[in-house]
């Protein structure tokens, strides 16, 4: 019976599982549909995240560059 | 000639030492996106997170030029401890709360990027930025704080955990929390979406 839980697939997802992890966490979604079906959801909701990734403005990466002249050798 | 957009961070650094102006400009390029992300969770004010992330960058120059740069190759983890650091001293120094709740009137969602988007789009925009928002605010401060490092900061459960001082599994459990209540909300939209639908019919 797979013990794999949340934790495990989110270790997996964003791939912090060591090699031994990663190969038990790939075998239990390969072989069952229910821990497929909770990565697959896991991953749904990661992916939101991201519409939330941002930059800063061009001018403030100016400013940071003009600060990094003074060291000019 | 040397290609700067293939070169690692370590290797850029040294550059940087050596009097390569453009390499930090490749640095800052490069890791933008995640250190300006993982400020503007925090502080949810686009003119402060501007003003942190430019803090940051002197920082780091500044530490690299003083050769007090020691990441062991780690350039990403270390800039990220570096902008944490300055968001929690900006909240003591100024006997703020850190991760507070957006406000009726204020939201650092009503401030993401406008790109160029049609009208359809611009919708489906709006939308998912919605779903975000309102995941991202049932989440309580220390769980958001993980999903902030691990997401936008991609630093490991082992960094969150050295960084905050707290045990992996702590770590790992807020996440999983965090997880646990998004899917949670996303599940109830579905099903109210459901039961609208049953209505129409």
């Amino acid at each position: 019976m797979s013990k794999t839980t949340t934790k495990e697939l989110i270790k997996y997802a964003y791939n912090d599982a060591n090699i031994s992890e990663s190969h038990q966490t790939q075998v239990a979604i390969d072989g069952d549909p229910l821990i497929a079906q909770d990565y697959a959801e896991l991953l749904q909701t990661l992916a939101l995240l991201d519409g939330f990734k941002q930059c800063p403005s061009q001018q403030t990466v100016d400013r940071i560059l003009k600060f990094a002249d003074q060291y000019k050798h | 000639m040397t290609n700067h957009a293939l070169a690692s961070d370590s290797e850029l650094v040294s550059r940087f030492k050596g009097g390569c102006q453009s390499s930090i400009k490749i640095l800052v390029d490069r890791h933008k996106q995640r250190i300006f992300s993982s400020i503007y969770f925090l502080v949810k004010d686009r003119e402060l997170a501007e003003d942190l992330f430019q803090d940051v960058f002197i920082k780091i120059i500044t530490c690299i030029n003083d050769n007090r740069y020691n990441d062991q190759g780690k350039f990403l983890p270390w800039a990220l401890r570096i902008s944490h650091n300055l968001v929690i001293d900006y909240f003591r120094k100024n006997k703020l709360m850190p991760l507070q709740h957006d406000t009726e009137t204020y939201s650092v969602f009503d401030y993401l990027a406008n790109e160029q988007r049609n009208a359809e789009q611009q919708l489906i925009h709006t939308e998912r930025i919605n779903k975000v928002k309102q995941l991202i605010q049932m989440l309580p401060a220390e769980q958001r704080e993980v999903v902030m490092l691990r997401h936008y900061g991609e630093l490991s459960f082992k960094e969150i955990a050295d960084h905050l001082n707290i045990n992996i599994n702590t770590a790992l459990g807020r996440m999983h929390y965090a997880v646990l209540k998004m899917r949670e909300l996303m599940h109830a939209e579905e099903n109210l979406e459901k039961v609208k639908v049953g209505k129409i019919k």
